[in-house]
């Protein structure tokens, strides 16, 4: 909380204000906002003007040994989803670690889009390691609903690639 | 200099791995199955790749895996550990073809190493001390005999494809040797694949003496003194200590550049540890670990030399920087392996821990991954962490070790630490007076007491 000195000065023709000038609380205001202070004070004369503000608590630098960024390909951290897609009944895990990818080569269709309807056993995806291309095949019959990696991007052992429902 | 490693281990000694990465300014890449999501390693690393399900052959020993994850991280170099696959050659080797360093020897001397037969034959070419025994596997009873009877019994019978202890089996006199080598036979076609076996003089009550060398794979190698890791309940160590209470400054140095020149001759490269049984003032080879092994922090605070962090320089291709004179020998190391199993019955007690306080103070280090809250997963190894003391001396050594021990919390699991409790207090251990059957021996007198 600073304090400032400052005149206040009672202009004629204003709404009553009890002789204050109200101008001074919105000065005030402006101050307190600009330089992120919870409180402005000024007193001068016997009166006393104090303008209060919510300010946003600074996020706390949370040292945490969590710190590690997302295993490469995990789309997970952002998701607002009430449940983890892990856990959502028709999600498909990728079974080896490798790069993912949702088309058969660079100017093919994609195997599956959001919307498809797949039949247990279709192909759904590739993943590759060390220049071997691995088939992923939808383990139910359903819709697509989500494809939760993109084109190329690298997957872990377990990770959730689609959601099948 | 690599750019990132990917840690191809778990517990305490990846751990160790990431904490020279890190120190050397090295980007850290963590595989884990999906039982260790939760390792403070995996927490720690720049990245992690979850690379299969708890089982080891599915993950930690899955090279197709870690073959992968290195290529979707991007890995420059590959640090196995212990165990898994650290002595694999043919690991070593698919990582070469795929220009992917392994921090480690060789493929070859891992493959010479490997074979216990082969090993011998080459420490014998090297000029190491080896036990008496036949010159290569035992082909039949006839030849088995003669050697029985120029070595004299008892005969150790131990698999070439075995080691650490496993695949051995005792003769006491000529009529036992044939039988028992059927077993061997046997027991080690069924374990290791292989059934070859061969011959050794079985020492009645020696000492575990190893050697830590350190070579540049160009010519150079180092030795950093010994420990001596008597102290084994079925052939695993539980207490390892360097300086040996047994050798002397004159013995320490004449076995040490013995070593140390055989290494050179061999252009090793890496760190490796020899393995000698220690009878009457005379070492006998028995094998080599061409690794990092379990115990090293007990030369590490010896010598005041970072192991690991040595290993990824030569590996990186440094030559070696510290000459034999450079190494000086410290004080005195005692390491105790605490692991999560009952004190007496030493059965496996995996769960959460939900109390956890390491000691502190000057000389006193935990190497460890567990943290309190931190699930012990049953599927691997039960080792909970290492506690290493140094001190100006033995003496000083074993009191820090005492203090250390008692300040040591675990809670919510078994835990050996009662057991080192006693341990530290027994005289015999206190005057340096065991062999490698005195645990075992110790165990089952206070298991007859208690009856």
């Amino acid at each position: 909380m600073k304090k400032l000195q400052g005149k206040i000065a009672a202009a004629p023709g204003e709404p009553f204000t009890g002789g204050v000038d109200l101008s001074i609380v919105a000065a005030l205001a402006k101050i307190a906002g600009h330089h992120d202070l919870s409180e402005v004070e000024i007193e001068h004369d016997g009166l006393r003007v104090r303008v209060a503000r919510e300010r946003r608590a600074a996020a706390p630098v949370a040292y945490s040994l969590a710190a590690a960024p997302p295993a490469p390909g995990t789309a997970l951290e952002t998701e607002p989803a009430a449940v983890a897609p892990a856990n959502r009944p028709g999600s498909v895990k990728s079974p080896m670690v490798g790069t993912a990818y949702l088309r058969a080569s660079p100017e093919a269709k994609p195997f599956v889009e959001v919307g498809s309807m797949v039949k247990a056993g279709d192909k759904i995806l590739l993943v590759e390691a060390m220049k071997t291309f691995n088939e992923i095949v939808a383990p139910n019959a359903g819709k697509v609903v989500e494809i939760l990696v993109e084109d190329g991007s690298p997957v872990e052992y377990g990770q959730t690639v689609m959601i099948i429902e | 200099m690599f750019d990132k490693i990917l840690i191809a281990n778990r517990g305490e000694i990846a751990l160790r791995i990431l904490r020279a990465a890190k120190e050397l300014g090295i980007a850290t890449v963590a595989v884990h199955s999906t039982a260790d999501s939760e390792a403070m390693h995996v927490k720690l690393a720049d990245e992690s790749v979850c690379i299969g399900p708890p089982p080891a052959r599915d993950s930690y020993l899955n090279i197709p895996s870690l073959l992968a994850a290195c290529e979707i991280t991007g890995a420059d170099a590959v640090h196995p550990g212990y165990g898994f696959l650290s002595e694999n050659a043919r690991f070593a080797e698919i990582l070469g073809e795929h220009n992917i360093t392994f921090i480690g020897p060789r493929p070859e001397h891992i493959r010479i190493m490997g074979d216990k037969i082969e090993a011998k034959r080459t420490a014998v070419r090297l000029g190491i001390p080896c036990v008496p025994g036949s010159a290569g596997a035992v082909s039949d009873d006839e030849e088995a005999l003669r050697v029985g009877a120029e070595i004299g019994y008892p005969i150790l019978i131990k698999a070439a494809a075995g080691g650490g202890g496993r695949g051995m089996k005792v003769a006491h006199n000529a009529d036992e040797l044939s039988s028992a080598i059927s077993t061997a036979k046997a027991e080690a076609k069924a374990a290791f694949g292989d059934d070859a076996v061969y011959l050794e003089k079985y020492l009645q009550k020696p000492r575990h003496i190893e050697i830590q060398v350190l070579g540049d794979g160009q010519g150079r190698a180092i030795h950093l003194g010994e420990r001596d890791c008597s102290l084994q309940r079925r052939h695993q160590k539980i207490w390892e200590e360097g300086p040996s209470p047994a050798l002397n400054g004159a013995e320490r140095e004449e076995i040490g550049a013995i070593v140390a020149r055989a290494m050179a001759e061999l252009q090793y490269l890496g760190v490796g540890t020899v393995e000698f049984l220690y009878e009457e003032g005379r070492f006998y080879f028995i094998e080599m670990n061409t690794r990092i092994q379990v115990e090293h922090p007990v030369t590490e605070m010896i010598t005041g030399i970072d192991l690991v962090n040595e290993q990824i320089k030569i590996a990186a291709g440094s030559p070696l920087a510290i000459t034999q004179e450079d190494v000086r020998i410290t004080g005195a190391a005692i390491e105790c392996r605490v692991n999560a199993e009952h004190a007496r019955s030493f059965t496996p007690s995996p769960g959460r821990i939900a109390y956890y306080h390491p000691p502190g103070g000057l000389g006193v280090r935990v190497d460890s991954a567990v943290y309190q809250g931190y699930v012990i997963p049953p599927y691997y190894d039960s080792l909970i962490g290492k506690l290493i003391v140094h001190g100006r001396s033995r003496t000083e050594a074993l009191m820090r070790l005492r203090r250390a021990l008692d300040e040591f919390v675990v809670e919510g699991v078994e835990t050996t630490l009662p057991l080192f409790r006693t341990l530290v207090r027994n005289t015999d251990i206190q005057n340096g007076l065991y062999d490698i059957h005195w645990l075992e021996e110790f165990l089952a007198q206070e298991a007859k007491d208690e009856e």
